[in-house]
């Protein structure tokens, strides 16, 4: 028997197939309940990204010295976004899912009472103004963004942005927000060969909350990068693999610097010089990082890392880039004077998101499989001890002073915070639902 | 929101062909749309950072594949594996190719099944196969290979029988392959 009488074979025992059943909309009503339930936090999911990136606004701003932010802001709180079914767990879905907010306090570790996003609230990205006053979150069943006072935990007009917000990022001086939609002006069935144009970044007035026109970036924004001095934004497109520079005085478009691979997370360097995008599923550089110099906007060679780098973070003095392999469980240092990858550093199975400390002394790296967190001394890019907590590890943030590490696990639905001093795993914070972000206000 | 309309009109492009894999991996139509449901779902779930159809359908199998072989592994304990197709009641003289062969595959252990069912019928390439199943290429080729040897051994009476039976395999063959080119 050979190759082709198998194949024709193979074909025969498909006879008397019977019809199809209605198997796409019972596929899109269990997939909406596995989204709402776990809220991406399968090992795939976008929240991994938005976890690791949202800590990167509070950590700079931390770590460029006493922001006015801390004055004003009052003192640290770490927000935890969680969620849950307000009816039946099998039946939940799109409307019965309730996003909450746990404010833990960082002096004391202790959980603040939750605020309720609503019903049938996403809530699984946000940002904080540069002041800490105000907690933006994002809202993707209502398609709209939400301030959050963090001194009244009150929360106030929802606005509208766009059709489908996903990232977002603050200019430094706090007046602008930027939101990413990712739906498409006009959408197309995904068919090869026929590819959508351009996505839309909104820019808000935090002042009036109104949103501005939108900016034409590329297609399928996911995230915006902003530089340290506030001048340009960096629309991080997936859908046609370009990194679209967008002037925050005016609010306009500069020409889109295209990247290999699928774009799906990106970081730029605390000196804002470099901004990297990390390759994924795309077939064109399924497993590198490509760097960009923003002073020329040019990208250069990719560099190769480990399977599905899904995760970046950099040292404060913008030396070193630490990029997390999802699916080899490494660590992938990176030279940003000579973008050449260092020895991977093993980590947990699954690592998802990665903080290093105002210091720059360690990096943590969080695995979803494993449950732990692997302290990596940046001086000699080797793993510590790692530190156990929970199951299905997701989030992971640093606080400002740069004394505590809070570690989610989705299983246990707690926060674990982690002395940067000694190592050692804190008792862990009960916050109920499934934590998913983590954001700390200065 | 353009991420459901994007998935439901992939689903319904996609899902004729993902049940057929499934099928052949299970045997089963009930039991394939089931599958082909589960997966589907969890595809769902990552849709937002899944951008082609091409990545979407790969992506797709993967989750198909890994669904069957997961619940084959919860299973296991309650199925036992023979070298000889199971009793089929009140069959005629003459079985139906479409039984034998699914007969034929339910002698494979999962894993070498779906290295068939995707090498052979799904026309993935080795490198692709060992993606899908997340194991190395030589263990696809050694997998192929044994996989292979036990389908001829237990197809190859068969395939007689039913040649002498009245069944045409080797005319049908010719025709199968002019069509296919």
């Amino acid at each position: 028997m050979d190759e082709t009488s198998l194949r024709v074979l193979l074909d025969d025992a498909l006879t008397g197939e019977p019809p199809l059943g209605p198997m796409t909309q019972n596929s899109l009503r269990a997939g909406l309940r596995l989204r709402r339930r776990r809220r991406v936090l399968s090992a795939t999911g976008g929240a991994a990204a938005v976890a690791a990136a949202i800590t990167i606004p509070a950590v700079i701003g931390a770590a460029g010295g006493p922001s006015p932010a801390q004055s004003a802001g009052g003192k640290a709180v770490a927000y935890v976004f969680g969620g849950h079914c307000s009816g039946n767990r099998r039946t939940c879905n799109l409307n019965s899912w309730t996003g909450t907010l746990t404010p833990i306090s960082v002096a004391t570790n202790k959980p603040g009472r939750p605020i309720d996003l609503g019903t049938g609230s996403g809530g699984a990205n946000a940002v904080v103004t540069p002041d800490g006053l105000t907690l933006y979150v994002e809202n993707d069943t209502s398609d709209t963004v939400t301030p959050l006072s963090t001194a009244t935990g009150k929360l106030g007009k929802p606005i509208k942005a766009g059709r489908y917000p996903d990232g977002m990022a603050i200019t430094p001086d706090g007046r602008t927000l930027y939101v990413c939609d990712l739906a498409t002006p006009s959408v197309q069935p995904p068919q090869p060969g026929r590819h959508v144009v351009h996505g839309t970044v909104t820019p808000i007035s935090t002042a009036t909350g109104t949103p501005g026109t939108p900016i034409k970036v590329g297609y399928r924004p996911r995230m915006i990068l902003m530089a340290p001095d506030g001048k340009t934004a960096y629309a991080v497109s997936q859908g046609s693999s370009t990194v679209t520079p967008i002037s925050t005085a005016t609010d306009r478009a500069g020409k889109s610097i295209k990247v290999p691979g699928d774009p799906f997370v990106a970081g730029i360097t605390p000196d804002g010089k470099t901004i990297y995008t990390l390759g994924s599923m795309g077939s064109g550089a399924p497993s590198s990082v490509t760097p960009i110099s923003t002073a020329t906007d040019t990208a250069g060679k990719p560099i190769q890392v480990g399977s599905f780098p899904d995760a970046i973070a950099f040292t404060p003095d913008s030396k070193t880039a630490f990029v997390v392999n999802a699916n080899s469980g490494t660590v992938t240092p990176i030279s940003t004077a000579t973008n050449r990858a260092g020895k991977p550093i093993r980590v947990g199975l699954q690592p998802q998101a990665i903080v290093v400390t105002p210091n720059g002394k360690t990096a943590y790296v969080i695995s979803y499989t494993s449950g732990i967190v692997t302290p990596i001394s940046t001086a000699t890019n080797t793993p510590g001890k790692p530190i156990s907590i929970g199951k299905e590890g997701y989030a992971i943030a640093v606080t400002p002073d740069g004394k505590t590490v809070y570690a989610a696990s989705l299983a246990s639905g707690t926060v674990t915070p982690i002395s940067t001093d000694t190592n050692t795993a804190g008792k862990p914070i009960n916050v109920g639902t499934r934590p998913a972000v983590i954001v700390v206000k200065p | 929101m353009g991420s459901v309309e994007e998935f439901t009109d992939f689903a319904a492009a996609t899902s004729p062909r993902l049940r057929r894999t499934a099928f052949l991996l299970c045997g089963d139509w009930h039991t394939a749309e089931d599958l082909v449901q589960t997966a589907l779902a969890k595809v769902f779930v990552s849709w937002r950072r899944i951008r082609d159809q091409n990545t979407a359908h790969a992506y797709a199998t993967r989750t198909l594949v890994n669904t069957y072989l997961a619940q084959k592994e919860l299973k296991r304990p309650s199925e036992f594996l023979t070298g000889q197709p199971p009793d089929r009641p009140a069959q005629p003289s003459a079985p139906e190719t479409r039984i034998v062969v699914l007969d034929a595959l339910a002698t494979l252990p999962p894993k070498g099944r779906a290295v068939v069912v995707l090498r052979y019928w799904a026309d993935l390439s080795v490198e692709q196969v060992a993606r899908t199943l997340g194991c190395s290429t030589g263990n696809v080729k050694s997998q192929s290979a044994r996989s292979l040897a036990k389908l001829r051994t237990v197809l190859g009476d068969v395939i007689s029988e039913s040649t002498a039976a009245g069944r045409p395999l080797q005319e049908h063959d010719t025709e199968r392959d002019t069509g296919h080119g």
